[in-house]
This record gives structure tokens, C-alpha cells and sequence, in this order.
């Protein structure tokens, strides 16, 4: 009996102690769980290219498209049907496949994998410490992106900067880490979200090592700074606008005109251009390319574009190919094995034009005439006077056309016309059926995705009419 | 063998010296009681040698003389019991024996959770078992076809109607799909152990092509499939039992028994069954109407693309296609096993060889398997049982590529002029060259059946180990620990003189290599406590169980070979060969306990509780508990009982809930993905791939069963059973903001019920000596109903729909409205059922849905002495397939010009003004009018005559001095043949598009010997 007794206590004792075992925790050996992938300094850095490739795709597809196809740069061919709704206006929330759902999509999977690049970067910098610098520079890369990001979705889904007095109307929502699945996050007001993409540039700036080498394919703080100068502009804080912009300028010099044309060709640009970020085309394909491709174009200049250049404007060069009118920003090699485009982001020309008109707002028209005027002499390889240039108001058309010479095609500007308030207008031939939108208009904004709306309850859409 | 040697010469011994110890007549007494042990007055008790016989007393005590010098029988009978002969050898004096009752309902015991053994009167729960007698002469390619048509609630059914792999998947369903996106596969144990089975769609992951595990065991190695089916009886299973669970018990030896072998042998043939092979045209009628299309669709007939030319002689050619790649097939089947048994241990050794040619030429299945069952008893109350089992699996595959061995057109033909070198290239007239162009023919599958290699072996060795130990009477303490190891292998192999193995036409030969091993290990540990005191029994059981699944993948490839002869990766190009590698781990633990009381025989009561974890599942939501309770009463025990000719009436019913956790692994820890397509500036990147998703929990499924079970003059049995199973947390993939994922995510949302009522009946027509006829029968109606989804938002997948109200099942299709004689384009319906000759996706509307109204299967055996015959036959009433030959070859003369398309086209088809077609004008320009449309959808209502067999067992006064203990031959017709509607020798019907590939019918001569 007692024997019996100590072999029961025993196989009760036995099965107890199994059960206390912490069996239920399952390590995923094999990098495929997040925990598992970021147990290495390295992944951090896979996670930024790989981010940057999701960002190529968003940009390439549709961030450099919209603002230049929905203002008045850009006719579309009659049979380009994808963009036909965005040229005149007539996007609704069902749109998921088109620009809408995707810079909706896609610019939020960057904020996201950027989040757990920010996320996990302390907890690696803890467990290596000597590859602490790296590892700052992977979180300030991070940062930027994020920062990018919320700004294309800004700009896409809510009213400039100064809609509203203190830009307290509505613009995308703010996602600064990881979010549970059950989370419904609501909409930021645009002040917020501004004041978000300030916050995260400055801290990149900061993270980014003393001897971080500049690459003008990854976020550098140079492309922190110029990022920072087109936000300061939209926001109109003019003196912090021609601050950031005046550093950059002292670091990243223009392009010469002799390399003017082939800074945009992918697989001939120089090393070293005024390129302060580009996103590189390598193994990608792109569609800025093939839309604006110049045998099969489905877009084309505008004649209002045409018409705002002199003849020996060598800008012009990259806005026509053997007499035809075509756009050769996102040039490749078509010949070449495995051509691909970059896709330009900023550069230091833009910055001469965001310091010309903060120096203008800020009262000084002599500086932001000079700047105009660096920029045209290096176009068109004379010099050039703007004596006629003397009120502010000229200074200021200047500075707008100026912008279209230097920067169309880039994605800038529908949100120039927007920021100055100004109406679109295309002129009377364009293709499209609405030729004119004035401001203020729901239309400056695209409506939010209906599947964001169904998911998520506490989403709020953009208004479907002027009321 | 050296060792079952020295049992059969310790046993011999053991015989002999029996012999010499007795010579004289004695005495045996004993008391003969029925299963609750009263005493049964009246018993005879009779000595079969010497024909004495006595009667038990009033205490059912009996005395008889016996002869001592020798062994003899003591056969006991007593009305409404069962017979029992006990052999006896001289040295024993008392004998008490327990009679049971011989009605069918009372007399059979089944294997329950956890290898409980329960009789079937005892029963509270929903458990339906299939005995080795049931599944002798069934085809023995796989476990789970044999089930088909047994089980009454039970489906399988290819997870396909179109030809694609040769080793289709089937999706077993016990009482309907409770999961739309999770598995709705049953769990198997065999042996206490639960099987790993596959991924969640049964696929075996890192393999190219699945081979099933049901495919590596020797059906003849099976005692009892037991089919577990309510609560009751699953949620002591918890997480992994809310889809049915199927206990497979393997054949043992019994202790006292002496050595017994036994040897079977199978030869068939396999032929086509060409009453269900689709009917496509030949070349004559498909030459008229593809040149019909091209000139409808607005081309000349001079640019017509099958001209003929020195290569290729259109009008010539008529090659049947079918006949290339299918022929006759064959089956061999042979084992051998040997069972024994001493005081101390038991067991049984058994060995099998498969083969099967399949009809498809050149794919083939062998199965070698070995198994070994052993129980030792080496202290008294101890017992230690092994189970060993490798099975080892060849399988050489060729999938016919989807039903292109009917698409691809009658006027070409497999090889050159010569009528052996391989075609690999048409010369075909383009019209736009204007001139013949030389074009890839790779729809010819003759060079890869010829070259190709596809080619899997799998190793799959399990070891059960079982220690349990009798503490006292009522005290049981087991342990059971099983190891199952699955290694496969899979070679491909593209040669260079094949168009697969060319590079735009240059020859480079590309081959695979894939390697898998899928690890599982099990443990569980029960204590037992099973006492009767007076009227009352008890018993409680508890336990702990751990299972661990853990998978690794390996995979290379290369192309760029010398020549054909060496194919291994080494020798490949090493700029082209690419390899990876991949590993899936998952745990689960849980425990449970089972309770049951009854009183009297009467009145039955039961509990299940399981407390289930599993990694699968988020931090949160690792744990869940299940658990049911139940409840029977044997009426007919009663004391008022006086039906007299109803045996037996007994009423049960039981509620509980039970789990669904076959998800993908990662799903609650969210994983990153890191490659080449995620690259930048050429260098591979890193992304999410899935988010987190730690609040996902089980799919749970409450049950309740009510079951009525009735026999009449020990003939008749009739079991009735009702049921509604709700399945709650649904596992669904929704969309989330897009703030926090781009994809779809799996949540726990929605409700699907499943509610239906299944019978059967069984009928003794005659019982007698020579003759015995007896019918079996079960229907099961079962009604899949989507209550709840996420948000009420219907999700559609092309040509189906969930919709909350309607079964998971539904079509979504565009309402054909005919052919306008006019023209003859075709008419649907839009939305809002109007006219439209407008093909518009958008118009699709839900309509029927595939679930059959009742399933089931007819099973009959009629005897005379040793002749048998039996029959079996499956069916399906009700229910509408969207058939995908339908769907692809009753075209419109979409892409005509390339493929071949059904006879009815031809005959059907709208040819001119006032015609009044049923099948639209022909054009290879598509008017889109066979894709979601309802213009196809087929009443799926079949029979299936599955099975004849005619057997003949030789008797006893013959095998007696052969010295055999058996010897019986049969011949086995299997899928004798299939009844569908509208059946007919020259045009299609479901008959011949319900599966992918003809039925095949098997003719079988199966030999079993044993002594």
C-alpha cells in the first residue's frame, strides 16, 4: 500500500513539475518573427533599404504624379484612363488601386516599417555598442523617412498650411509607433502633423554621427535640413525656411550647366550633383519613366510650361526629344541591359527658390532676385538681368515661374498653387475636361480610402462638395 | 526473427508439457453472471468434446465433468446472449464467466478519447466506429477515401474538379465547414498520438507537389477508425477538436493466443472509366468551328493559323488526347503479418509492399511499410506497449498540367512524321508575319512524361511508447510518449531536349531539389480512477499532454546542365542555382479531464474540461478552456419498459465547446521579411511582412448533439442523431486601418453555423445458419449558415460569396438569360434583372449555393455459408457545382484558336439568324460569356456503386487439414460505376466533369491466408 501510495505521489509530483515548464514559449528561429529579424545590428539597416523600396514604388508611381497631373503642367493622351479622374477631379473614395489608395497605403506601410526601425534601435544599440554610430544613423534615416511620408499624405489628403488661420483643419493621421491591430486611430489636425515632421527632422539631424558620409540615395543631414526648408516654406515661417535653405546651399553646390540634362538620366548622372536625395531605381521599374516615356508618351508638357522658357534655356532640353514635347526627368538608357530611372526629391535648386522667397516675404527683394537670377544664368549659360523685377509682386510671379522652369515634373506643383491660393488654370486646348478649379475647393484634396473609412470608425473624410 | 523463433519453440514447450501432466476426468465449476454481474440462472454450460451439459442455479452457479487427459471447449449459452466457447486445457478448475448481451447496440465497444473504451450502449456522446472487417478488400491507396459513404456526416471530397496534381487532396468535412478561414480538417490520432497532417489547406509545406500522409499506411494494419463527433467526445480534444476528430487504432496481439500468421496478396487492374471522361471534340468538328471563330472574330480564312505546310499536317491529324497521357493501370498489395501472444507480453509484426500504376502512364505510388506492436507485462498490473512503425514511400509523379489533356487541340500530334521523335514545335501561319512561324508546342507533355523527372521519397518512422500501470483495481497511471518523424524528398528535373528544360530555345536542363522534415513529438499523461460501488460507477480521468510540431525546409535549384545525365545542382551553373531554407515550430499543451457516472446501467452522465495552450496564439489569448457535458438514458432498462419488440431505447444528448487553431504559426508575433524583392540601390532590404496580431484567439464551436438509438427484435437498429454546431470568434481575414496594416488581418469575427440530423439503420433481412443478408444504411443533411461577419460586410472571391443568411458555399453569378437568335451573343440579367447584353462583373448575384441535402452511402453483405457478396454505394443529393470544365471548355470560342473546347460547342452553338442556340456565336474575340455566369451550373446530385466484392472463405473441415486457420479468395470491383443526371454517351453531364480526371475503375483479386 505504501508503496503504492509513493509511486501515485510521485507520478502526480512528476506531471506537476512539467506543467510549471515554460513550454508554451516558442522562439521562431529563422528571422521570420520582428523580435527574431531585429536580433542584429545589420537588419536595422536591411529595414531602411527596404523601406526605401517601398518608398521608391510610392513616390515613382504616384507622389511625383498627382501634384503635377491634378495642376496644370501636364496633358494626359486620351487614352490614359488611370489618371484621366485625378486630371479632372472626379476621384471618389471607392479609387483603392488609384493614387489615392495607394499614397493612402503606401505612405503609411513606410511610416510603419520606418516605426519599427525607430522601435528597435535602442534596444540594438544597447546590446551593441560599438556599433552605436550606424545604428544613430539608421534611426535618423528612419525619421526622415517617416517625416517624408507624412508630408506626401498631408499634402494629398488635407488643405494646405494656411486653409485655416492655425492650420487646425484636418490632415492624415500621425502614427509615431507601433499600433495594435484593434486601434482606430482618428485624424491630426494639420498643425499637427507640421509640427510632427519638424520634430522628427530635427531629431534625425541630431542622430546623424559627426563623420556620417553623404549619399545622396539615403536621408543625409543635408536632406534633413533641405526637408526641413520646404516645410518651414509651406508653413510659412519664412526665416527658418531661408535659414535651413542657406545651410544646405553652403554644403551641396548647383549642378553645372554642361551636367544639367544628364543629372536626370539614372545611368549617366554625374557622382556627385546637386542631388541632395534621390531615390535609386536599381532593380525597380519605374512608372514616372514609362509614363512620360518618349517614344509611347502618355503624358506630355503643357503648352503653358512651354511657353515660360527662352529658347536657350537649357531646361528645356529635358522637356523635348527630336522636336517632340516630352519629359525626360526620369530618363534611362532604354538600350542598356537592366535601365532603371531615379527619381529626384530635392535638390539644391529648390532650395535657391525656397530662400528666394522667404527672402522676398521677409522684405528682401534684392536677395530673392539674386537667387532667381543664379539659377537662370546657370540655365541659360549668360548672364541675365532682372532690373524690370522691382516691386514685390513681380518678385513674386518671378519666383512662381521660376519654380515651374526649374522644378516641373517633380511632384511640386499643385501644392505651390495651393499654398499661394491661387486657382488652376489650364489653358484652353488641354485635354481635360475641367480647365479651370478655383480656390478654395474640396478638390484640392483627395477623399480618404473607403476601405480606411470601413475599417476604422473613428476616420473622418474630406468633404465631397463646397458647402 | 530469431526472437519470435524462441516464442513459438517457449510455446511449444509450454503445449507439450500440458500433455504430459493430465490424464484423468475432473471437475470445473465456476458462476456465469451478465454484464452487471447478476448471476444468469439457466445458463447452459456445455463441453463441446464430449457433448455433456449442465445449468447454472439459482446463484448461476454451474459444475460440469470435464475430460482432463486433453484440451477441449466449453461453449456457454443463454438466450438474448452472446456464445462463448472457452478452450480449456486440462490443469484449470473454476472458470467464472461474464456473458454479454448479443444485441448489436450493447455488444460493441468503442474507442472513445484518449482510448477509452466504451460500449456502445454506454455511450453518451456522438462516436461512429468502422471496424478492420469494414475496411478488408477496400482500395488501399490511402486511409481516409475508405471512410467515404461509412460515416454517416462524414464527406471527402477532392479539393479540386479540375486535373491537376495526380495525387489529389481531399477535404474530409465532419458535419460541415466551421471555419471559413482556418482549417475545417478533422484532427487524426493514430494511437494516442495526434498526426501532423499538413499546413492549414493540407498542403505539405516546402514540397512543390503534396503527397498526403493518409498515403503512407497499410490500411491492413487498422482495427478500428473511430469517427468522434459532438462534444462529448471532442472537447476533451479543446483547441484542436471543433472539426471532428478520427481515433485510428492499430491492430494488436492478444496475451494467451498462439502465434498466428497471416498473409494477403492483391493483384488489379486499373482501367478508365470512359463514361466519365469529358467529351471534347475531334479534330474534324473542332477544325469547322475554330475556323468558324476566327472568321467571326473579324479575320480572313486565308490567315486562318492551321494550315497545312511539310511540318504539320492539320487536316490529317487526329490525336485523341487522352489516350496519350492515360492507359491502364495496376495495383499490387501484399503483407504479411504475425501476431502471438504469451502470458507476459503480446504482439504483432506486419510488413507490407504497395504498388500502384496509376491510369496516368508513368506515375506511380510503392509503400513499403513495416510495424511492430509489442505489450509486455513485466510486473504484474505493469504494462509497457512499443509501437514502431517506418513506412517508406516512393512516389514518381506526373501531374498532367490543368486539364490540358483535354484542351489542347486534336490536330496536333505528340510526335513527328516519324511517330517517335518528340514534337516540340508547330509551324503555325501568322497572320501578321504573313508567314509560317515555327511556335513552342508546350502543351505536348509526352517529352517532360518521357524526360522529366518528379520524383518524391518520404521516410516516415513513428515510435509510441505507452507505460501504464494498475495501482489498484480502480487506479490506472499511464504515460504515452510518441516521436513521428516525416522526411521527404523531392527531385525535379526539366531535361534539355524538353521545352521546359530550354532557355528561349537553347537547351539547359533545370532541376529542384527540395528536402522537408516534419518533426513531431507528443506526450500525455492520465491518471484513471474507473470503481463501481453497488448500482453506481465512476470515473474521473485527468491528464497533462504536450505536442510539438517542428517543420524545416530545404530547397536548391539550378539550370544550365552539361547534358541530361548528371542532374544534381553541384553540376550546374552556379550563377543560376538559387537555395534557401526555412523552419516552422509550434507547441501546444494543455490539460483535461473527463468524468462520467452512471447508475444502474440506466442513466448516464458525463464532463469533459480541457484548459488548451498553444504558441500559435498571442500572449493574451494563449489559453483557452473547453469543455462539454452530456447525458444518456437506457429506457428499455427501465422497469416499466414493456415494449417487447423494441430491445433496445436509449435517448442522449450533450452541449460543450471545442477549438480550431490551425492558423499559420506566425500570425500573433507578426513577422519581417527580408529578400531581394525588397531591395534598394541592389542591395536586399527588410519589411514587415505580417504585423503582430497577439490579440488573435481560437475559433471556438459550441456544440449540442441530441441522439435517439433504437433496435427492434434484435434486427432492426436505428440510430438517430440532431445536431447544431455555432462557431463563434471566427478567424477571418479583415481589413484594419490602413494607419496600422496594408493587409488584410485575421480576426477573430463572425459566426458560421452548421445544424443537420443524420440516421442509420441497420437490418438484420436473414440470420440463420447458412444464410445472412444484412443492409446498412446512414444519410446526413447538413445546413451551413454564415450568421454573423465582420461588420455584416459581405466578401466575395469571384464566383462565391460569404453573406451573412446564406451558406459559406453560395455561388455569385451573373444570370444567363440565353442567346439572342439573332446575333447570337449572349443575354444576361444585371442587377436589377433586366435584359443586358453587356457583360458586367458587377451584375453578379448570389444564387445557389454547393451543399449537398443529403450525403451518405448504402452498405449490404449477403452470405450463404462461406460465399459472400457486398456492395457498396455513395451518395450526394442536391447541391450545384459551377463545374471548372464548364467554366473553361462550354466556351463561347473564347481562345478557341489555342485550345479545344467541349462537343456541345459544336453542336450547340448559334450558327445563323432564328437559330435558337443554347450555346452563344462562336468568336475567338471572348464576349467574356463563360466566365460567372450561372449558364453552367450543374445539379450534383450522384450514386456511386463504389464497391462489389465477391468473397469465398474456405471452411474449416478443409483447412483443418491443410493445417490453415484461414483461407479465403476474393474479387473486388471498385467504382463499378456513377449515376448523375442527364447522363448521356455523346454529350458531358456532371458525370464527366465532377473530378478533374475519368474515375477509375479497379478489378481486384485479393488471396488472404493465415494459420
Amino acid at each position: 500500500m505504501r508503496r503504492h501510495i509513493i509511486i501515485f505521489s510521485s507520478f502526480v509530483a512528476a506531471l506537476l513539475s512539467m506543467s510549471a515548464c515554460n513550454f508554451l514559449n516558442v522562439e521562431q528561429i529563422g528571422k521570420s518573427d520582428i523580435e527574431g529579424y531585429y536580433s542584429e545590428p545589420s537588419a536595422a539597416r536591411a529595414a531602411v533599404y527596404g523601406t526605401h523600396n517601398i518608398l521608391y514604388g510610392l513616390v515613382d508611381k504616384y507622389v511625383i504624379l498627382y501634384p503635377e497631373i491634378a495642376a496644370d503642367c501636364v496633358v494626359l493622351e486620351s487614352n490614359e484612363a488611370t489618371w484621366d479622374l485625378y486630371q479632372n477631379f472626379a476621384v471618389t473614395s471607392d479609387d483603392e488601386i488609384g493614387a489615392m489608395g495607394y499614397i493612402w497605403k503606401n505612405s503609411y506601410q513606410t511610416i510603419n516599417n520606418a516605426n519599427q526601425i525607430i522601435e528597435h534601435v535602442p534596444g540594438l544599440k544597447e546590446e551593441f555598442p560599438r556599433d552605436a554610430a550606424d545604428l544613430d544613423s539608421y534611426m535618423a534615416q528612419a525619421l526622415f523617412l517617416r517625416a517624408y511620408a507624412h508630408l506626401c499624405l498631408c499634402l494629398t489628403f488635407g488643405q494646405n498650411y494656411s486653409y485655416t488661420a492655425n492650420a487646425s483643419h484636418l490632415g492624415c493621421v500621425v502614427v509615431t509607433k507601433p499600433l495594435s491591430l484593434s486601434e482606430c486611430p482618428s485624424r491630426n489636425t494639420v498643425a499637427q502633423v507640421y509640427d510632427q515632421i519638424v520634430k522628427d527632422l530635427q531629431a534625425a539631424i541630431k542622430y546623424f554621427p559627426e563623420d556620417y558620409q553623404f549619399n545622396k540615395f539615403l536621408p543625409s543631414p543635408e536632406a534633413c535640413e533641405a526637408l526641413l526648408a520646404r516645410v518651414y516654406l509651406y508653413m510659412g515661417k519664412w526665416s527658418e525656411a531661408r535659414s535651413c535653405a542657406d545651410n544646405v546651399i553652403s554644403k551641396i553646390s548647383l549642378t553645372q550647366r554642361d551636367n544639367y540634362v544628364v543629372m536626370f538620366n539614372a545611368m549617366k548622372a554625374p557622382e556627385k550633383d546637386e542631388m541632395i536625395y534621390s531615390l535609386n531605381g536599381i532593380q525597380q521599374s519605374s512608372t514616372a519613366h514609362k509614363i512620360y516615356w518618349k517614344n509611347e508618351p502618355k503624358a506630355r508638357p503643357s503648352v503653358k510650361v512651354l511657353n515660360l522658357f527662352e529658347e536657350d534655356d537649357i531646361r528645356l532640353e529635358v522637356l523635348s526629344s527630336s522636336g517632340d514635347d516630352v519629359v525626360l526627368k526620369f530618363e534611362q538608357e532604354d538600350g542598356q541591359a537592366d535601365p532603371y530611372a531615379n527619381i529626384p526629391i530635392l535638390r539644391v535648386s529648390e532650395m535657391y527658390l525656397i530662400r528666394a522667397e522667404a527672402a522676398l516675404m521677409l522684405g528682401d527683394i534684392n536677395g530673392a532676385v539674386a537667387d532667381v537670377k543664379a539659377l537662370q544664368e546657370r540655365a541659360r549659360g549668360h548672364e541675365v538681368s532682372f532690373d524690370e523685377v522691382t516691386t514685390a509682386e513681380d518678385a513674386d510671379v518671378l519666383i512662381e515661374e521660376e519654380r515651374i522652369r526649374e522644378l516641373c515634373f517633380e511632384g511640386h506643383r499643385l501644392w505651390d498653387i495651393s499654398r499661394r491660393h491661387k486657382n488652376i488654370v489650364r489653358e484652353a486646348d488641354h485635354t481635360s475636361t475641367v480647365k479651370e478649379l478655383s480656390y478654395p475647393d474640396y478638390r484640392f484634396v483627395l477623399p480618404i480610402p473607403s476601405v480606411e473609412l470601413e475599417a476604422n470608425g473613428n476616420m473622418v473624410n474630406n468633404p465631397t462638395s463646397n458647402e | 526473427m530469431s526472437a519470435m523463433k524462441r516464442i513459438y519453440v517457449i510455446l511449444l514447450l509450454l503445449f507439450a508439457a500440458f500433455n504430459l501432466s493430465f490424464a484423468q476426468t475432473t471437475k470445473v465449476t465456476g458462476v456465469i453472471t451478465d454484464d452487471n454481474g447478476d448471476p444468469l440462472i439457466g445458463a447452459v454450460v456445455q463441453c463441446v468434446e464430449n457433448k455433456k451439459s449442465v445449468i447454472a442455479d439459482l446463484d448461476g452457479k454451474y459444475s460440469i465433468d470435464v475430460p482432463s487427459s486433453e484440451k477441449y471447449t466449453l461453449r456457454f449459452t443463454y438466450l438474448g446472449m452472446a456464445q462463448q466457447d472457452i478452450k480449456m486445457s486440462g490443469k484449470q478448475d473454476k472458470l467464472d464467466v461474464q456473458m454479454r448481451s448479443d444485441n448489436t447496440l450493447e455488444g460493441a465497444v468503442i474507442v472513445g478519447a484518449y482510448g477509452t473504451i466504451q460500449r456502445r450502449e454506454d455511450l453518451v456522446g456522438s462516436a461512429f466506429q468502422v471496424n478492420s472487417d469494414a475496411l478488408k478488400n477496400k482500395p488501399a491507396t490511402r486511409v481516409d477515401d475508405v471512410l467515404d459513404g461509412m460515416v454517416p456526416g462524414l464527406t471527402i471530397e477532392a479539393n479540386t474538379d479540375s486535373a491537376g496534381s495526380t495525387r489529389t487532396r481531399y477535404e474530409t468535412r465532419v458535419r460541415g465547414t466551421g471555419s471559413l478561414s482556418g482549417s475545417s480538417e478533422p484532427l487524426w490520432v493514430i494511437d494516442g498520438v495526434p498526426q501532423y497532417m499538413g499546413s492549414s489547406t493540407g498542403t505539405m509545406p516546402g514540397m512543390s507537389y503534396t503527397v498526403s500522409p493518409m498515403s503512407y499506411i497499410n490500411i491492413e494494419d487498422i482495427e478500428s477508425i473511430t469517427v468522434l463527433k459532438d462534444a462529448d467526445q471532442v472537447s476533451i480534444y479543446g483547441a484542436n477538436g471543433a472539426n471532428g476528430v478520427i481515433l485510428v487504432t492499430t491492430k494488436s496481439g492478444s496475451s494467451n493466443t498462439p502465434l498466428r500468421v497471416n498473409a494477403s496478396a492483391r493483384f488489379g487492374v486499373a482501367t478508365i472509366d470512359r463514361s466519365t471522361m469529358f467529351k471534347v471534340m475531334n479534330a474534324a468538328q473542332y477544325m469547322e468551328v475554330a475556323k468558324e471563330a476566327w472568321v467571326n472574330a473579324g479575320n480572313t480564312i486565308e490567315n486562318f493559323p492551321y494550315q497545312d505546310n511539310e511540318y504539320n499536317s492539320y487536316s490529317t491529324t487526329d490525336t485523341y488526347w487522352p489516350d496519350v497521357y492515360l492507359g491502364l493501370g495496376d495495383e499490387f498489395n501484399a503483407s504479411l503479418s504475425v501476431s502471438y501472444g504469451t502470458k507476459k507480453m503480446s504482439g504483432r509484426v506486419s510488413g507490407s509492399y504497395y504498388r500502384k500504376d496509376n491510369i496516368v502512364k508513368t506515375d506511380n505510388q510503392q509503400r513499403f511499410t513495416l510495424s511492430t506492436k509489442n505489450d509486455f507485462e513485466p510486473v504484474k498490473n505493469l504494462h509497457f506497449v512499443v509501437n514502431l512503425n517506418a513506412s517508406y514511400n516512393d512516389n514518381d509523379i506526373f501531374p498532367i498540367s490543368s486539364s490540358s489533356y483535354l484542351e489542347t487541340q486534336p490536330i496536333f500530334s505528340p510526335y513527328l512524321e516519324d511517330g517517335e521523335s518528340m514534337r516540340l514545335y508547330n509551324n503555325i501561319w501568322d497572320s501578321s508575319a504573313k508567314k509560317f512561324a515555327m511556335k513552342s508546342f508546350y502543351y505536348n507533355y509526352v517529352p517532360d512524361r518521357e524526360y522529366n523527372d518528379n520524383h518524391q521519397r518520404t521516410v516516415v518512422t513513428d515510435a509510441t511508447f505507452n507505460l501504464s500501470y494498475r495501482l489498484f483495481d480502480c487506479l490506472k497511471l499511464s504515460s504515452t510518449f510518441g516521436v513521428k518523424y516525416n522526411s521527404g524528398h523531392e527531385d525535379t528535373y526539366y531535361a534539355r531536349t524538353t521545352l521546359r528544360g530550354m532557355d528561349s530555345g537553347v537547351p539547359v536542363g533545370a532541376a529542384t531539389r527540395r528536402d522537408v522534415s516534419y518533426l513531431s513529438w507528443s506526450n500525455n499523461n492520465i491518471i484513471e480512477f474507473n470503481k463501481k460501488f453497488g448500482e453506481h460507477r465512476v470515473m474521473v480521468l485527468g491528464g497533462l499532454e504536450f505536442n510539438s510540431q517542428h517543420n524545416k525546409y530545404t530547397y536548391v535549384s539550378g539550370s544550365g546542365f552539361m547534358n541530361d545525365k548528371i542532374k544534381e545542382i553541384e553540376y550546374a551553373e552556379h550563377v543560376s542555382t538559387y537555395s534557401n531554407s526555412n523552419v516552422k515550430n509550434s507547441k501546444d499543451m494543455s490539460y483535461f479531464a473527463r468524468a462520467e457516472y452512471s447508475y444502474g446501467g440506466r442513466y448516464y452522465i458525463s464532463g469533459n474540461v480541457r484548459r488548451n495552450g498553444n504558441s500559435i496564439f498571442g500572449k493574451y489569448n494563449k489559453w483557452g478552456t473547453f469543455w462539454s457535458v452530456g447525458a444518456s438514458w437506457n429506457i428499455h432498462k427501465e422497469k416499466f419498459w414493456n415494449v417487447e419488440c423494441m430491445d433496445v431505447f436509449k435517448i442522449k444528448a450533450s452541449y460543450g465547446s471545442s477549438g480550431n487553431s490551425k492558423i499559420d504559426a506566425t500570425t500573433a508575433t507578426g513577422t519581417y521579411s527580408y529578400s531581394d524583392s525588397f531591395s534598394y540601390m541592389g542591395v536586399a532590404g527588410g519589411v514587415i511582412g505580417t504585423v503582430p496580431n497577439p490579440g488573435l484567439s481560437w475559433e471556438t464551436t459550441y456544440q449540442a448533439n441530441i441522439g435517439i438509438s433504437m433496435e427492434f427484435l434484435k434486427r432492426l437498429e436505428i440510430e438517430v442523431e440532431a445536431y447544431n454546431y455555432m462557431t463563434h470568434d471566427l478567424l477571418s481575414k479583415v481589413y484594419v486601418s490602413r494607419t496600422i496594416s496594408e493587409d488584410r488581418q485575421y480576426a477573430n469575427v463572425g459566426q458560421v453555423r452548421n445544424r443537420g440530423i443524420e440516421l442509420t439503420v441497420a437490418y438484420d433481412v436473414i440470420r440463420n445458419k447458412d444464410w445472412n443478408w444484412n443492409i446498412s444504411l446512414n444519410a446526413a443533411h447538413n445546413q451551413n449558415r454564415i450568421v454573423k461577419l465582420y461588420n455584416g460586410v459581405p466578401t466575395s472571391f469571384g464566383s462565391t460569396i460569404w453573406m451573412e443568411g446564406y451558406s459559406a458555399n453560395t455561388h455569385m453569378l451573373i444570370r444567363w438569360a440565353g442567346v439572342d437568335p439573332l446575333d447570337g451573343s449572349p443575354l444576361w440579367y444585371d442587377k436589377d434583372g433586366n435584359l443586358t447584353k453587356t457583360y458586367n462583373y458587377d451584375n453578379r448575384v448570389p444564387g445557389k449555393s454547393s451543399d449537398p441535402i443529403l450525403t451518405g452511402g448504402m452498405n449490404t453483405r449477403l452470405s450463404w455459408k462461406g460465399v459472400s457478396l457486398s456492395m457498396m454505394l455513395k451518395y450526394s443529393i442536391g447541391g450545384w457545382a459551377n463545374p471548372t470544365y464548364g467554366l473553361r471548355m462550354m466556351n463561347d470560342g473564347y481562345d478557341i484558336v489555342n485550345s479545344n473546347a467541349a462537343v456541345e460547342v459544336y453542336y450547340y452553338r448559334w450558327k445563323q439568324p432564328g437559330d435558337l442556340a443554347s450555346f452563344p456565336k462562336v468568336s475567338n474575340a471572348s464576349q467574356h460569356s463563360i466566365s460567372y455566369n450561372d449558364r453552367l451550373l450543374l445539379d450534383r446530385t450522384f450514386f456511386n456503386l463504389s464497391n462489389i466484392t465477391l468473397s469465398y472463405s474456405f471452411p474449416d473441415s478443409i483447412l483443418s487439414k491443410a493445417k490453415m486457420k484461414g483461407l479465403g479468395v476474393s474479387f473486388i470491383c471498385d467504382n463499378v460505376f456513377l449515376f448523375t443526371r442527364h447522363m448521356s454517351k455523346t454529350f458531358n453531364s456532371y458525370k464527366t466533369m465532377k473530378s478533374g480526371y475519368p474515375v477509375t475503375r479497379t478489378y481486384t483479386l485479393a488471396f488472404n491466408v493465415s494459420f
